[in-house]
């Protein structure tokens, strides 16, 4: 009798061990963009967090960049959205609102650490009532840096960078090939929608000025520092004539050696080095467009964002710290050549060994803030590069564009608030 | 006694095998759900606003969404740029794609190989031809700038400049879209009786006169269809402004169909793109109803 009871217990023991193991067993779905960088970095860091739990499968899809968005929203249509999702900071305000992804818990991290941990300017985008939405793995940097191809800049006797904003100007005017009515060779590239949105909201606050209104319900860009940052935009297409505006990217335009010096965030770096090494590359800080310092706004850059309704929210927050903890984002940041987001990594020797291209962003952070809540940030970038398109074009008047850029943001907004 | 009549009693009623309405409801089963169904959704989405992207029927605002996109000076524009694309695409379609079916049908040797030719570019990913379209347009490097240097021209930007922009996308959109009608017609010409022509020579026409009073008469109905087809495929193209140009620059390329991918999936603005779609349908509609009506004939050869 004895022995049967031993024997009932431990085949009860191994039932009920077989059965926890294989309820254990969890598999996260994770999606991100096409990018083979972040796709080498993500894999790694999921491959060491595998190895360290073996009870967790994380499935790693990714999507080309301008699909992500309508997968995504489908995906959360349907209710066959993934555990976790590599957001861009463009995206996940509208998320957070829409309450499609989870708060970052307190356990993790409270609101007050995450500002201690991050520049502002890295997160500020993903917060949403006072609540953090996301953990950042990079910091956008579209205003800052000028990318140069030095072969061309030395080819017309300019032997060392910019430091001032006349001096961009001389540098490219000599840089700059005409033919016919249009320019072959532009000097200074500033042109795609984010980098002229960027410069313009930059411009302006160089000039002293301020596009918010106090609590950020409407713009204001009928100022007069707005009008001189419109016109110094202007200025580069009608008074110096030292780029034209093409629909073609900036970074294609700079492999294509068609631009002596291109305004372009440092992440085009990274693939300029890697699929084009035979140019002869510099990056520069942009020289701030007036005597004070190189203010500029910039937005989040890409975070990882756990969605609602995620039946395993605690294994994918578990994933989320590990991917973002200071040893995982090094190699994150050394493998995609991003600029970290943590306030620990600034002027990591490690990082810059990789990435000595580091060093403008380093320098230039200390100048960046939040872009604010743009309510519909597509939506933004597209009304100011409209209008910055049509005075650069001589079609209306820049008193005109700020105009329309005011009046159809603020238009954006009040209907984005439901007044 | 009064018996129920059996579903297979009542569909025999109606003149349909029990196997004739099984095929038919399997094959309108698709049409009902990938096409009506979603246009009775998006007209409904129309009248409605949202709390949120995934709840897009939150409150009825009747026609709200169509009153503030009538005040949208984008959608203003989107409008003629639809039609300013039409007017270039249709007549240089109808134009180039006829005499070269016309050419097509009196050659006996390489017809085929040369028809093969023509439709070619239709079957050719769009994505893939408005790339190539981009370094022909480049205005640095590309071909046409250099033909018109050779020609002694001024080189232009064709895709940056507002002037040219949405000409050259219609360009390149009537390079694409010949080969399917230049098949069509040489299918209409060749439907053609001879006899006709046989007849007509007897009666000393010359070959103008054989065109307008016999081939023009009797290919109405191909024209018809041609007109219809062509018209329709200009009002919705999207893929070649998406990739050449995103609508721009200024504005300059933003048809309805682009203004209702930017609102539905760039600005997430569902209520919105849904009430410009309902535009898009009547717009189309109309013209369709308005050119079957024209170019009713009662007759047949």
């Amino acid at each position: 009798m004895r022995k049967l009871l031993g024997l009932f217990m431990v085949i009860s023991l191994l039932l009920a061990g077989s059965i926890g193991a294989y309820a254990e067993q969890i598999t996260l779905h994770m999606w991100g963009h096409s990018n083979a960088f972040f796709e080498q970095a993500n894999r790694d860091i999921i491959a060491a967090y595998e190895a360290l739990n073996p009870n967790v499968k994380i499935i790693y899809e990714t999507f080309p960049y301008d699909t992500f968005l309508q997968k995504s929203l489908t995906s959360f249509s349907v209710g066959e959205q993934p555990d976790i999702l590599e957001m861009s900071g463009r995206l996940i305000m509208s998320y957070a609102k829409n309450g499609l992804v989870e708060p970052v818990p307190a356990e993790l991290m409270t609101t007050e650490e995450m500002e201690e941990a991050f520049f502002e300017g890295a997160i500020g985008g993903y917060k949403h009532n006072g609540v953090y939405y996301a953990m950042p793995r990079e910091s956008n940097f579209e205003y800052g840096g000028i990318l140069a191809n030095m072969e061309i800049l030395r080819s017309v006797g300019v032997e060392t960078l910019p430091t001032t904003w006349d001096e961009l100007i001389e540098a490219a005017k000599k840089a700059t090939i005409k033919r016919g009515n249009l320019i072959s060779r532009h000097g200074f590239y500033l042109g795609g929608g984010d980098a002229t949105v960027y410069y313009l909201l930059a411009f302006i606050l160089q000039n002293g000025g301020e596009y918010w209104n106090e609590d950020q319900t409407a713009v204001n860009f009928t100022t007069p520092e707005a009008k001189k940052a419109l016109q110094e935009i202007v200025n580069l297409t009608a008074a110096h004539q030292v780029m034209a505006r093409e629909t073609t990217a900036p970074t294609d335009i700079f492999v294509q050696q068609r631009a002596a010096m291109v305004a372009i965030g440092s992440w085009a770096i990274s693939f300029v080095k890697s699929e084009y090494p035979e140019l002869e590359i510099a990056y520069f800080p942009t020289p701030s467009v007036t005597d004070a310092d190189p203010n500029y706004a910039s937005q989040s850059g890409w975070g990882l964002v756990v969605s609602k309704d995620t039946p395993h929210q605690d294994v994918a927050w578990d994933f989320v710290k590990f991917a973002t903890s200071t040893e995982q984002a090094r190699h994150f940041l050394k493998t995609t050549m991003n600029i970290p987001p943590n306030k620990a990594l600034m002027s990591d020797p490690e990082l810059l060994e990789v990435n000595p291209y580091l060093e403008v962003p380093f320098k230039m952070m200390p100048y960046g803030r939040p872009l604010g809540d743009l309510r519909n940030a597509q939506q933004f970038v597209r009304i100011i590069m409209d209008a910055v398109d049509a005075a650069a074009l001589g079609q209306i008047s820049i008193d005109q564009a700020l105009q329309n850029i005011e009046a159809e943001i603020n238009q954006m907004i009040a209907e984005a608030d439901g007044r | 006694m009064y018996r129920m009549p059996t579903l297979k009693r009542r569909i025999k009623s109606w003149g349909f095998t029990p196997f004739v309405a099984i095929s038919l409801v399997i094959l309108l089963m698709p049409l009902f759900v990938f096409s009506f169904w979603p246009i009775v959704e998006g007209f409904i989405l129309s009248f409605f606003r949202g709390s949120s992207v995934l709840r897009p029927v939150d409150e009825f605002v009747k026609l709200r969404n169509y009153k503030d996109m009538l005040s949208d000076r984008i959608f203003r524009t989107a409008i003629v740029n639809t039609f300013k694309f039409s007017l270039m695409v249709l007549p240089m379609n109808i134009l180039l794609s006829l005499p070269i079916a016309l050419g097509l049908n009196t050659i006996t040797r390489f017809r085929e190989a040369l028809r093969s030719a023509y439709f070619l570019p239709a079957v050719t990913s769009v994505v893939a031809v408005s790339i190539v379209w981009i370094y022909l347009y480049n205005p640095h490097v590309g071909l046409i700038n250099t033909v018109v240097e050779v020609l002694g021209l001024m080189p232009q930007a064709w895709l940056s400049d507002p002037k040219w922009a949405l000409f050259s996308i219609a360009v390149m959109w009537v390079w694409r879209d010949l080969g399917y009608n230049v098949v069509v017609f040489l299918a209409g010409l060749q439907g053609i009786p001879t006899y006709f022509y046989e007849a007509a020579r007897i009666d000393g026409a010359n070959g103008f006169q054989l065109f307008r009073y016999i081939t023009v008469p009797l290919l109405r109905p191909v024209m018809q269809f041609v007109v219809i087809m062509t018209a329709i495929s200009s009002f919705k193209v999207f893929d070649p402004i998406q990739v050449m140009t995103s609508g721009g620059p200024m504005r300059a390329t933003t048809n309805l169909v682009f203004y209702v991918y930017e609102h539905a999936f760039e600005y997430l603005k569902m209520n919105q793109a849904a009430a410009a779609s309902v535009v898009l349908f009547g717009i189309i509609l109309l013209i369709t109803l308005l050119q079957l009506f024209h170019f009713r004939t009662q007759w047949e050869y």
